[in-house]
């Protein structure tokens, strides 16, 4: 047996001899092209790249200060023969032109229009080769750096929000060094796998994910949207596919060092607080302190309505008292150079985001990337692009969950949690311990929880002792060979290698959580995990053209190898013998943590594929590509471990054969394809769980397990009209058939196992999305832009071959969602509150009942009229006539969402405003459903309230023992001002004229704003909620709340 | 260059993208992490890890499991007023709700593992046991690894012994459910009511003992640690389990009247407690592998309380329940148990507005070693799940309901009542009701928080005439129209939301008493 990594290796490397050897034998220079590059008021533009794609990285160049540039050609290129020659500069639209060769000097020149057009955008993803966006016949949206450039996103994925039609991005939680979730289109999964699209940059294929990448290296982000397109990705492309291009240093100034540093100071704060309720319940003495039981309870009020004020500076809102306003700083420097057949970049950077919880240091990284493309010879080049990422984080897992938010938002307002047991009379500033306690107790006093059980969440923040350190290295290596002008050999080899550790700490002596021995140190714990993943892809491919008459035609064949090693393990002891010694020779061995703490999990994933592209151009006109893919994977099970995908689309550009007045372009496109998703490593595997040596059993294998397969189609439409306007609109309709489900098993009937992984579902989706991208206003010193995003999605589950089901993600498991066939994904059920007597007699059950016994509530409710804001008032449960309580109460999908992004520049000034959101579409509020319970909610606060409700209405009513109930189903529309920058960029003379910038080539001043105000209706900390960062799961519980960030930024060019 | 010329090399350079195609890598990958049904029953050694595992699995089915906690003893401990917490965890404040409410049959909420857990456990051990029985069948030997001394006997009685411990936890549990065997072909079983299944489990108690009669084995402690199950101690544990089994079927007080109590009596007689008595328990690891989750919680002052129907029992002044907040004069009591067995605790953890009827100062402590409030994080130590004093008041039972020995019968009753409880001695003379009455108060207090679920056994079957101590203890709840379990208890699970989607059945319930949706408790 061939060892195919190495093969693979092997293949790529040798494509580098072969080009080196290839380029050694290259005889000099014969033709030249020479011109200028110019404005359209006839200036120079200096660093155009001016390039000649057939030829390679070496037959190229930039222009100079005036505009002129010079490409010898040498001997690859011969008299009569054809050649395109390509002009790119950011900011401009890009231009071919087609030329033929003569001996000699040739002069082409080139006037640039400022602004990127849509349809002048090249595509590298889901073609066979570099394609022009208008002789795509697929669907992929591209966000170049022009349109990334004015606020710098916190990631890759922010920089896709609100851009590109077809994708959501939602920032469903602040913790820092966190990243949003991204879905394209609609779902493919029901609750088991992910939505994420594949990652793949600078041809790497990401197996852990892109947060650790700086996203002010990416040059441009393609999104291939849905199989239809995305059948190059085989197996892994039915999310979509996001691929990212770096920065190359390719547009620097011939010969030229380019330094550019950049700057960014400014701090997060929370935008947007919980409403929390301000007064309580009880009975209070003359005195104005609380009367006490003798065991020392809080006695309720005969009326029991939470409208009595506290004692006079006893309120405190924990959330704003608690919570910080944390420190943001970016620095990132990039250096790039351009000479003959090199590009080089090189970037250096280093983020802190401390985050808004008290006492942490947040989110720290260090970057530095290597992109180096080297000529060799005329007919060859290789590429290498190289990241490696080190970040930290002391954030607990514990505060994403129900730790850490859940303490603050269920904390008494009247308890300072620096002296939680404070006592009349104690004075923090000059705290008395017998008064005061001691300082950050670990539980709350008893009496002001109302007996609940509650830790102090700035306990742990002040104590425990947790460090996640992360070393990412991902790089690729290209290489290309071009052994005729119509023939193109490439081999690349990208690899993704993670290191993780983390280490949870809390030392002995520190107090003990558990409410007996509060105040008394514990014996303390530790737990270390380690994770190692180790992935590769490697590909051969070839692409070949013909021509015959106008017809055009692209072959690309190719052949791909992917490995991926995982493996984990972690260990922890519950007890430590040593106090400040976090080493697990300190713990008790007797005392190990079972569980997930100690544990260890190795997975070894191999796969292959081959793929050909036909791709036919008549004309530019009609164009044809078609595409199959056959993917062998360990993943799939025994009996199907080959799998085939296709793609069939076309394309008309009608305006290349009818003149329409106004357009500059119109083309219709339609687009079949099929893609897939892998199923999870363990899927296909009959499992005994093992645990201390013993087996029980867990999963039935499945041979038979296949890729999910989602099969589009796709039709759009692209237009440019008035020479302003870039118009797109799509219509996708997919489904997915064979998505992953794991079924219960009745054990008595299987003989113990639980359940099967099977492929079965089908899932289907239907999406609308419009792009238009235009150039409004365009003169040399004033310009506006805008470009408009929207898309409506509808997703429905077509087949379930299991028993509906349950599912949801969040703290306690609240499974809010329901799965069966027929229904609508995302939709909420659990219990509705009537709100009109008649509704009572759907259920036979209350046959005889009198309706004058009930009223409507001041919440819109039916209660019993006898109990009206007396402590037996309870919201009734819809029954229907089975007396079934269980009720569709909301739907998480939206109406449709956009994105609105406006660039405004005028003289050195740019000002620039992403607006996005939603409308429609419910967020169920699991917060505000749990802070029932310890009567936190500002819906319990009857203060003022004309007709009351005692607290048992909201505690035991509208809480309904955590169970989904229509109360907590909210409105989830939004509009979000996500990015606003303000900019002046100084003019070259007079950066020139300060003191040590002689060789100064830019200065730009920025006040940038992200995620500075939403305009809802939603109640929690932010609209965009979700939970495991599936977009079905739009449950808000307790989560650390995404911030608003307002930052100075300082870039300077040399 | 010509046409034909870019073909030739086209098709070369394709021919050598699909050589490399052609060299298809190894996509068969053996999962390291878990083993599958070849490798976990394909040696003696293996065979002998499955049998022996599903002791384990089975204990977590009674006293709790990984992913529910206490759930199934803690859910029917509040159901029969035995235990009380005010908490939402493991279904325990669901369950206790006065008036009671229907159990939450529903397989998206949390509270439905409480049966479906423990259904889930007994099936898996059930699986597992009759996995090892076919092994064997097929003529694989029973030993540590292949060669190594034969284990083939030993490993058998307990596979029967296992499928008789699972049934009959399934029928003193649910309603109904399957009886599956070694020779059950796979999805042929079909659902039998819990009489059935109590009748198919005593057999398979019957086959344990046989097989174990004369034999001189020792089954190996690393599967039962705790215990040192010779052949004669697994005979008396196979009794004891046998007879518990039987007598702890019966819904009704009726239905008790009705038991087979002399095949009782003939089961405890061989039971735990002759001879040299022997404690079924297990030996906690620190929560690796072998814990009781009911006396990790059950015994931690933070989480659950006795109940206070418990505590008027050994002071007859106490209410039966809390009315008000504030809390009656500290319990007295002649039972010297209050004072070794229970810790008096004045702060009451529970949201007065979840109601006062929760609320308890008793805190039952005799096994807090192993909870988790305990200065080692608990888990440890050994926790009985049937003492001696259980098959002893069987055998006591047994004689007061066949008319035996009545003498006999008081002196078992006053092993434990006068030794550990000094109270005044039993004679024999009392009438057979006040002895059942002392026998039920016995079992109350001595057997309190060691097997998960008695307490609701022996609610549903009480005789509601029994008084102790002036305590009408058989009628408790008449006042609240109940009778010895509050109204609207259900007297027995019905089988598992989850369970009955995945059959394709109707999902049906028990319990609740008004205004709550009341169905059939029966």
């Amino acid at each position: 047996m061939i060892n195919f990594r190495r093969f693979s290796r092997l293949l790529a490397a040798s494509f580098v001899v072969v080009a080196s050897f290839a380029g050694a034998s290259m005889a000099q220079a014969q033709s030249v092209i020479t011109g200028r590059v110019t404005d359209d008021s006839g200036n120079g533009i200096p660093a155009v790249n001016v390039v000649i794609p057939t030829l390679g990285v070496g037959a190229g160049a930039s222009t100079n200060a005036t505009g002129n540039y010079t490409i010898n050609l040498g001997t690859n290129a011969t008299p009569g023969q054809n050649l395109v020659i390509s002009v790119r500069r950011i900011g401009y639209a890009p231009q071919s032109r087609n030329i033929t060769v003569t001996a000699g000097t040739i002069t082409v020149d080139f006037v640039m229009n400022q602004q990127v057009r849509q349809l002048d955008e090249v595509i590298v993803s889901g073609v066979a080769e570099a394609t022009s966006q208008r002789n795509l016949t697929i669907s992929v949206g591209k966000v170049g750096e022009s349109q990334l450039k004015d606020v710098p996103p916190k990631d890759a994925v922010s920089a896709l929000a609100g851009k590109v039609s077809g994708v959501r991005v939602m920032q469903t939680q602040g913790l820092p060094g966190s990243r949003p979730a991204i879905r394209v289109r609609t779902s493919a999964v029901l609750g088991v796998g992910s939505n994420e699209p594949l990652f793949i940059v600078d041809g790497a294929i990401s197996t852990n994910g892109i947060a650790d990448l700086n996203a002010q290296d990416i040059e441009s982000i393609e999104v291939v949207k849905g199989a239809a397109s995305a059948t190059a990705y085989g197996s892994t492309g039915a999310n979509g596919v996001v691929n990212i291009t770096t920065k190359r240093g390719k547009d620097s100034p011939e010969g030229k060092v380019s330094f550019l540093t950049r700057n960014e100071i400014g701090t997060s704060s929370v935008e947007h607080w919980v409403p929390l309720n301000k007064h309580h319940p009880n009975e209070l003495n003359a005195d104005g302190t609380f009367k006490l039981t003798s065991g020392g309870q809080r006695i309720v009020k005969a009326d029991r309505f939470n409208d009595a004020e506290y004692p006079a500076g006893t309120y405190r809102d924990q959330l704003k008292t608690n919570l910080r306003d944390g420190r943001f700083v970016t620095n990132y420097g990039n250096i790039s150079l351009r000479r003959g057949n090199t590009n080089f970049a090189s970037s250096f950077s280093r983020d802190t985001d401390r985050g808004i919880l008290p006492f942490l240091n947040g989110f720290k990284r260090q970057n530095v990337r290597m992109n180096v493309d080297q000529g060799i010879g005329k007919k060859a080049d290789v590429s290498l692009s190289l990241l490696y990422g080190l970040s930290t984080s002391d954030q607990t897992p514990g505060t994403t969950g129900t730790g850490t938010f859940f303490a603050l938002l269920q904390s008494p307002p009247d308890v300072d949690l620096t002296y939680p047991n404070a006592k009349p009379g104690c004075n923090p500033s000059t705290p008395d311990p017998a008064l005061c306690g001691t300082q950050y107790s670990v539980v709350l006093p008893a009496a002001a929880t109302g007996g609940t059980s509650r830790g102090n969440p700035l306990y742990d923040l002040r104590y425990r002792s947790f460090n996640d350190r992360r070393e990412r290295i991902f790089g690729s290596f290209s290489s290309r060979y071009r052994p005729f002008t119509w023939l193109t050999f490439d081999g690349s080899y990208g690899t993704d290698r993670l290191n993780q550790r983390s280490t949870n700490f809390y030392d002995r002596g520190l107090l003990n959580q558990s409410s007996t021995n509060v105040e008394l140190p514990g014996i303390g714990s530790i737990s270390l995990a380690s994770t190692n993943d180790q992935s590769s892809n490697s590909q051969a491919g070839s692409t070949a053209h013909f021509t015959l008459g106008s017809l055009r035609s692209t072959t690309r064949v190719s052949y791909q190898y992917e490995e991926d090693r995982f493996n984990s393990y972690g260990t922890g002891f519950s007890k430590l013998l040593v106090a400040s010694v976090p080493d697990l020779q300190a713990a008790d061995p007797t005392q190990l943590s079972t569980g997930t703490t100690t544990a260890s999990q190795i997975q070894n994933v191999r796969t292959m594929n081959g793929a050909v592209t036909e791709n036919l151009n008549f004309a530019d006109k009609y164009l044809v590509q078609v595409l199959g893919r056959r993917d062998g994977s360990s993943l799939f099970g025994a009996s199907n471990r080959w799998n085939n995908f296709y793609q069939l689309s076309g394309a008309w550009r009608i305006t290349q054969d009818i003149h329409i007045p106004g357009f500059q372009e119109l083309k219709i496109r339609a687009a079949r394809g099929t893609a897939g998703l892998r199923p999870g490593y363990e899927y296909q595997y009959e499992t005994y769980s093992v645990a201390g040596g013993q087996l029980t059993k867990n999963t039935v294998g499945n041979k038979l397990l296949k890729p999910a397969v989602q099969t589009e189609n796709e039709v759009g439409i692209n237009a440019s009209v008035f020479d302003r306007f870039d118009i797109e609109f799509v219509k996708s309709d997919r489904h997915t058939i064979g998505a992953f489900l794991l079924v219960p098993l009745s054990l008595a009937q299987s003989g113990g196992f639980t359940s099967q992984w099977q492929n079965g579902a089908r899932i289907g989706g239907r999406t609308f999305e419009l792009q238009l991208n235009t150039r409004v206003i365009e003169r040399p010193n004033f310009s506006y832009n805008f470009t408009l995003t929207g898309e409506r999605s509808r997703q429905k589950i077509d087949e379930l071959g299991r028993a509906p089901f349950r599912v949801g993600s969040s703290a306690q498991n609240q499974a809010i969602f329901y799965y069966k066939a027929g229904e609508t994904m995302g939709v909420i059920y659990g219990s509705k509150w009537i709100t009109d007597p008649q509704q009572l007699k759907d259920n036979p059950a209350n046959a005889s009942i009198n309706l004058d016994n009930y009223v409507v509530n001041s919440d819109g409710y039916v209660v019993l009229k006898s109990c009206l804001s007396l402590a037996c008032e309870r919201p009734i449960a819809y029954a229907d006539k089975n007396g079934s309580v269980t009720n569709k109460i909301g739907d998480v999908n939206p109406d449709y969402s956009f994105g609105f992004a406006n660039t405004i520049r005028a003289g050195g000034f740019t000002l620039y405003g992403l607006i996005d959101g939603t409308h429609g579409g419910d967020i169920y509020n699991f917060t505000a459903n749990w802070m029932m319970q310890d009567q936190r909610h500002a819906a319990l606060d009857q203060f003022g309230k004309a007709q009351k409700h005692a607290l048992d209405y909201y505690q035991a009513g509208l809480y309904n023992g955590l169970e989904p109930n229509s109360f907590f189903v909210e409105d989830g529309s939004y509009v979000k001002l996500r990015e606003l920058s303000l900019s002046y960029n100084f003019a070259q003379s007079f950066v020139r004229a300060l003191p040590f910038m002689r060789t100064g080539q830019s200065l730009k001043l920025a006040v940038i704003g992200r995620n500075l105000k939403t305009w809802t209706n939603y109640s929690g900390f932010d609209p965009e909620a979700s939970s495991n960062g599936d977009f079905n799961f739009r449950i808000d519980g307790f989560r650390y709340p995404s911030f608003r960030q307002i930052t100075g930024q300082i870039e300077i060019g040399f | 260059m010509t046409h034909k010329t870019r073909f030739t090399v086209l098709a070369a350079s394709v021919g050598i993208v699909a050589f490399a195609s052609a060299c298809k890598p190894d996509l068969n990958i053996t999962n390291p992490n878990a083993p599958d049904v070849a490798r976990a029953v394909a040696t003696p050694g293996d065979v002998r890890n499955l049998i022996g595992a599903s002791f384990n699995t089975w204990f977590f089915s009674m006293q709790g499991t990984d992913a529910c906690g206490p759930c199934p003893g803690l859910a029917t401990a509040v159901m029969a007023d035995n235990m009380t917490m005010a908490f939402g965890n493991f279904g325990a404040r669901f369950n206790g709700q006065e008036p009671r409410l229907a159990y939450n049959n529903n397989s998206s909420v949390s509270d439905g593992h409480v049966a479906s857990d423990q259904y889930d456990a007994i099936y898996g051990a059930l699986g597992a046991a009759n996995d090892g029985l076919g092994a064997i069948k097929r003529g694989v030997k029973v030993a540590v690894s292949t060669g190594a001394a034969d284990e083939t006997p030993q490993f058998q009685a307990f596979a029967y012994l296992i499928q008789g411990l699972t049934l009959g936890w399934e029928s003193l549990i649910f309603d109904k459910g399957f009886v599956v065997d070694e020779d059950t072909p796979s999805g042929t079983a079909t659902l039998q009511a819990y009489s059935a299944i109590n009748a198919a489990a005593v057999a398979k108690f019957d086959k344990a003992i046989a097989a174990a009669a004369g034999a001189s084995w020792t089954f190996p402690n690393s599967f039962t640690p705790g215990m040192t199950l010779t052949a004669a101690n697994f005979s008396k544990m196979a009794n004891t389990m046998a007879a518990r089994t039987l007598a702890y079927m019966p819904r009704t007080a009726a239905e008790a009247a009705t038991t087979n109590w002399t095949k009782v009596l003939s089961y405890a007689e061989k039971g735990i407690s002759t001879g040299t008595p022997i404690t079924l328990q297990i030996t906690g690891d620190g929560g690796s592998l072998w814990y009781d989750y009911m006396k990790y919680y059950g015994e931690s002052e933070s989480w659950v309380r006795t109940d206070q129907r418990v505590i008027q029992e050994m002071d007859p002044t106490q209410p039966v329940v809390y009315t008000s907040v504030n809390p009656p004069p500290k319990a007295t009591s002649a039972d010297a148990r209050l004072g070794t067995d229970w810790t008096f605790v004045s702060n009451i953890p529970f949201a007065v507005a979840r109601g006062v009827y929760f609320f308890s100062q008793w805190q039952h402590t005799r096994y807090f070693f192993h909870s988790f409030e305990a200065e080692t994080e608990g888990l440890v130590g050994n926790v009985p799940f049937v003492l001696p004093a259980e098959n002893d008041l069987l055998i006591a039972e047994g004689l007061i309901r066949t008319g035996g020995d009545m003498a006999r019968a008081a002196t078992l009753i006053n092993k434990t009542r006068v030794g550990r409880g000094q109270l005044t001695p039993l004679t024999g003379a009392e009438s057979k009701n006040d002895m059942l009455a002392a026998l039920f108060y016995e079992r109350e207090i001595e057997l309190m928080n060691t097997g998960a679920s008695l307490a609701w056994f022996d609610r549903r079957r009480i005789d509601p005439a029994l008084v102790y101590n002036g305590i009408p203890i058989g009628n408790t709840w008449a006042f609240r129209g109940g009778t010895s379990l509050q109204l609207g208890t259900p007297r027995h699970l019905p089988l598992p939301a989850k369970e009955l989607e995945t059959l394709g059945l109707p999902v049906y319930t028990y319990g609740g008493a008004p205004p709550n949706p009341v169905n059939p408790d029966k």
